[in-house]
């Protein structure tokens, strides 16, 4: 029956927009790629414009691909991209038309701080709401901790999205849990994105040539996540000639090649990163740390090829691993691996498809020497098509579907036959996930946009299994599946709606509404990202998340787009949240689903933003109001309590300036209320151990954090052919000792009595970085 | 298993607190409320014939120096599965005793009725799991050693081949020197295996006298013990929340009631 009505509602969609007046008239496409002339990369949302037909125009899709429909006739057309020089051509438009476009970056922008792209003033004119978009490079001056540069430290800094905690990199978007965004690099899953226990972000900074965070309206064309997507895309490699660029830091080295294999045709890209704080162990002359292992590293690679006109493929992988082990008794380590192999053809002028196949493997392994292995995993085989359709000039129409199968390894130990240890039992559970989409971005008008699209989902499990339901944490009922068999189905309909309404050239306001699910879950025991932490399938016990999100903006640019300012307030909220039974162990627990406390969580909030692009002063500042809040039956008395990230006021100023052409200086302020966090109300003695004794979830708040940080990045050595430069920087420059914990517990100095000790990290962290780039 | 997870994290976290330049700990001042006072029970019931004893306390502010209050004049009573009633005697403030044996494989309820309101709790005795012997192998302890060789001793007992059983290890000593350790086992790992747990604690030399001793306990005791060692969030980098120990106990009591087999083993130490 649902498939009826979806059939039905795809139906309605589709006559929508073939019954648009335009569709009658006598038409002609005009459609290609936008590249860079440089390297021969795509662009993604450069823009396409008819200077005499004010409102006309096309966008690069993600692929670099455009498509304009216009009445047949004889145009100039211009192409432009921020930070490019635009190209304006005659184009004699008598039939469909295709054209490649590559354009050459603006010799006096490049020193330039763009913290932007596409047209100047996309932000007001597009229906996308709760969208940022960033260029690694052009934030690559603020200053950060160790210098190490993180994109996902940098997003942080804008509102609605905050960071887990001091100088980590998890993340909470709009309310949301730090299981709740979808990461993805080159539209891989990453389901670990962290390295050293949430310190780094598994992204160096050097493979990434773009990243776009969505936090409210979701196009359509993703989905699996409630709160929000970071789509993370990785350097083609450039196809015009080789390059190199790397930097020395004090935690890590990094280098990044990438050249032509076949020139204008075929390129490469392979970048790595790697921490080195254990190789100066031999010089510490101590025995007792030889063989003691503790470092990272992250491997980028991407090859493509032009195939013909028509059709290019992409083959990227991404590789990072943290290993921790101390000589032959123990070894930890952790990490993704992610593999995609794409195919973009163009159909036809007005149809661009886009296929891939995915993998991503995320695992970790604890060895106790020969005695004893533990391990866990996920893994994911994907495919995925993804169509564009640009009918006529008002709409652009995306559709698509992907299959995931999901393999679940629970924890599992392995140990040699006779020894004191079994190996368990526990056996990999299956999943497949399914979705379909379409989505419609109609012009109405010259000031009315709207987007409206459906995505179906759907989440079923694969047998050999057997799975429990419980009641009062006994197993009630069971449902078993057989080899392949399918089962415990579940059905999403997601709409995805907005529209944006131009109120003058550089005022608009948008409203939209979003719902999503999502059918995997992360159980953590604590919320900073343990590598131990484990995903499970949805199943009878656990259902899906699901969460709706409202939001309305006001959008204005001023002095010629120079400066944007935007207000969005949302509501959102989550039904099916987990959380664990008071103080459930979750390392070896055998039925793990009976452990899990289920609620929902609201949020709501208000998001200001001022953002000067351009100039030698560049930067933005953000402030958010908001509040977060969970109500779960089991937790609290099932009264409604503050999440953990609940925070009032979260603010950040970040800003840049070109002092000379070699000397930029930039800072950071951040300042928050401080979380919400559970504090003892009384205290009492059992087994002669002083116990805290715990009244109300979250009732408590840790005291406000603030923190300034400042950067220096200094060209040393500019020549044609090689750009040197070092990098300064310090992190909480006035020393402010923010609270990381507070814990309670009996005095080392007067047994018998308590006291509240607060632990700071990071105070004055100076560092320093040379880069290079030939 | 647990407690290897728990020292991997610890050494794993001493690792990265290299990298964390100007950390420190101080003691600051927070305004905390004050919860109403709640009964507090620790009751212990096991099988040798001896004053089995059950412990009634308040919880009192999370700041204030003195010992929490103890509560007399309850009325406790433990009734066992075959319908036997044992009632205790108030032996001193709070502490509540009877002198009887428990019998593996009954099962024990404990009411407490104090001011008006009543208390319960039920826990099944265990059949009793024989610690067999310890054996000692050299070393044990970490680091350069000086002085005599030390031996680290290791558990001897045969798990029973139903999967779910839950140990307590502990040392017992009459010197106040000695560490006293406590370790929680269960069988996930090592289901009808031969338990041979290394007891990391104190450092033992030829010809000293270890007592150990084994308790079988009722699976709920295991969670309220292991849950007792995690509380308030278990350290300054596991930032899970903190909860009270889930209890056996009704009506809003904190606390335990556990009754458990024991068995014990003396021996000394020989290379």
């Amino acid at each position: 029956m649902k498939q009826q009505q979806l059939r039905t509602l795809l139906l309605s969609m589709l006559c929508a927009i073939a019954l648009s007046p335009a569709w009658a008239q006598e038409k002609v496409t005009l459609s290609g790629t936008i590249k860079d002339g440089s390297t021969g990369e795509d662009l993604i949302g450069a823009a396409v414009v008819i200077p005499s037909m004010p409102g006309t125009g096309a966008i690069t899709n993600v692929y670099g691909f455009y498509s304009l429909t216009l009445p047949a006739g004889q145009y100039t057309v211009r192409y432009q991209y921020v930070g490019y020089e635009a190209q304006e051509l005659e184009v004699d438009l008598t039939s469909d038309k295709r054209l490649a476009i590559e354009l050459n970056p603006s010799i006096e922008q490049l020193e330039e701080v763009v913290v932007t792209s596409e047209r100047l003033d996309q932000n007001v004119t597009s229906v996308d709401m709760g969208l940022t978009k960033l260029d690694p490079a052009q934030v690559a001056n603020i200053p950060v901790l160790f210098g190490e540069q993180d994109i996902f430290k940098t997003i942080q800094l804008l509102p609605g999205i905050q960071s887990a905690g001091e100088g980590g990199s998890g993340f909470f978007v709009r309310g949301g849990s730090a299981d709740q965004n979808l990461i993805l690099i080159d539209e891989a899953n990453v389901y670990n994105a962290s390295h050293l226990l949430g310190f780094f972000s598994v992204f160096n900074s050097d493979a990434i040539r773009d990243l776009q965070i969505y936090k409210g309206l979701m196009p359509a064309q993703y989905g699996g996540r409630l709160s929000s997507v970071l789509d993370v895309k990785m350097k083609e490699g450039n196809n015009k000639e080789f390059g190199a660029q790397g930097g020395v830091g004090l935690i890590s080295s990094r280098l990044t090649v990438e050249g032509p294999i076949v020139k204008d045709r075929a390129s490469f890209m392979a970048s790595g990163r790697r921490t080195y704080a254990d190789l100066f162990i031999p010089l510490a002359n101590n025995d007792d740390l030889d063989g003691t292992q503790l470092f990272f590293y992250d491997l980028n690679m991407k090859a493509n090829a032009l195939i013909n006109e028509n059709n290019r493929v992409y083959l990227s992988g991404y590789f990072g691993r943290d290993v921790f082990a101390f000589a032959e008794n123990f070894g930890f380590n952790w990490g993704n691996a992610t593999g995609t192999a794409r195919w973009n053809t163009v159909i036809n002028d007005k149809l661009f498809l886009n296929s891939s196949a995915i993998f991503t493997n995320y695992d970790y392994e604890i060895g106790f020497g020969d005695l004893l292995t533990i391990s866990s995993g996920l893994q994911d085989w994907q495919l995925k098509e993804d169509f564009f359709w640009y009918p006529n000039e008002n709409n652009t129409v995306q559709f698509g579907f992907t299959g995931i199968h999901h393999t679940f390894r629970p924890t599992t130990l392995a140990a040699p036959e006779g020894g004191p240890f079994n190996d368990s039992d526990a056996t990999d559970r299956f999943a497949l996930e399914t979705a379909a989409y379409v989505q419609n971005d109609q012009k109405i008008g010259t000031k009315l946009s709207v987007r409206y699209g459906l995505r179906v989902s759907n989440f079923n499990s694969i047998g050999p299994a057997t799975y429990y339901t419980y009641d009062g944490g006994v197993i009630a009922d069971s449902v078993v599946l057989g080899d392949n068999e399918i089962g415990n189905p579940y059905w999403g309909l997601e709409p995805r709606l907005g529209f944006s309404y131009l109120l003058s050239p550089t005022q608009s306001i948008k409203g939209s509404y979003n719902r999503t699910y999502q059918y995997l879950h992360l159980l953590s025991s604590s919320t900073s990202a343990n590598p131990t932490d484990v995903w499970i399938p949805s199943s009878p016990t656990v259902k899906p998340q699901i969460a709706n999100q409202y939001s309305v903006g006001y959008f204005q640019n001023f002095d010629n787009n120079k400066y944007e300012t935007s207000v969005e307030l949302y509501y959102k909220d989550m039904a099916n949240q987990i959380d664990y039974s008071n103080g459930a162990n979750l390392f070896g627990a055998d039925d793990i689903e009976s452990l899990i406390a289920f609620g929902r969580g609201w949020s709501y909030g208000a998001e200001f933003l001022v953002r000067k692009n351009v100039g030698d002063f560049t930067g933005w500042v953000s402030y958010t109001l908001s509040k977060t809040m969970r109500q779960f039956d089991e937790i609290n008395e099932g009264n409604p309590y503050p999440a953990r990230q609940d925070r009032r006021h979260d603010i950040a100023i970040v800003g840049s300036y070109q002092l000379t052409p070699n000397i930029n200086i930039s800072g950071n302020w951040v300042y928050f209320t401080g979380n919400a966090v559970t504090f003892p109300s009384g205290k009492y003695v059992v087994n002669g151990q002083i116990v805290n004794y715990y009244t109300e979830r979250n009732g408590y708040r840790m005291p406000d954090y603030h923190r300034l940080d400042l950067g220096l990045t200094w060209i040393t050595r500019k020549t044609e052919r090689f750009e040197g430069s070092w990098n300064f920087s310090c992190y909480n420059v006035y020393g402010r000792q923010n609270a990381y914990t507070i814990t309670f517990e009996e005095s080392e100095t007067n047994p018998g009595e308590t006291e509240a000790v607060q632990l700071s990290l990071f105070r004055w962290v100076p560092s320093v970085a040379y880069n290079f780039k030939f | 298993m647990k407690t290897s997870m728990k020292s991997l994290y610890t050494i794993l976290l001493a690792a990265v607190g290299l990298l964390v330049l100007g950390a420190c700990e101080k003691i600051i001042d927070v305004d905390l409320n004050d919860a109403e006072p709640t009964l507090v029970v620790e009751a212990n019931l096991n099988n040798e014939f001896g004053p089995q004893t059950v412990v009634l306390t308040r919880t009192t502010s999370f700041f204030t120096p003195e010992t929490p209050g103890a509560v007399t004049n309850a009325t406790v009573t433990v009734t066992d599965d075959q319908g036997e009633e044992v009632t205790y005697d108030e032996v001193e403030d709070g502490v509540y005793v009877a002198v009887f044996a428990g019998v593996p494989g009954r099962t024990y309820t404990l009411q407490i009725d104090t001011e008006g309101e009543t208390f319960t709790a039920v826990s099944e005795m265990r059949p009793i799991v024989s610690l067999d012997s310890l054996t000692f192998s050299p070393g044990g302890g970490f680091g350069p050693q000086e002085g005599p060789p030390t031996f680290l001793p290791f558990t001897n007992f045969n798990d029973p081949d139903e999967k779910g059983n839950f140990y307590r290890v502990t040392e017992v000593s009459e010197d106040p020197a000695r560490t006293a350790f406590i370790y929680l086992l269960d069988d996930l790992a090592t289901n009808g295996n031969l338990v041979t747990f290394p007891l990391f604690g104190n450092s033992l030399i030829a010809g000293d006298t270890v007592t150990i001793e084994l308790w079988h306990l009722d699976p709920a005791a295991h969670t309220y013990f292991d849950e007792l060692g995690n509380t308030g969030g278990g350290g300054p980098f596991n930032s899970s929340t903190p909860a009270n120990p889930t209890t056996n106990l009704d009506n809003g009591a904190l606390g335990y009631f556990n009754a458990y087999s024991k068995s014990s083993v003396t021996e000394i130490v020989l290379p």
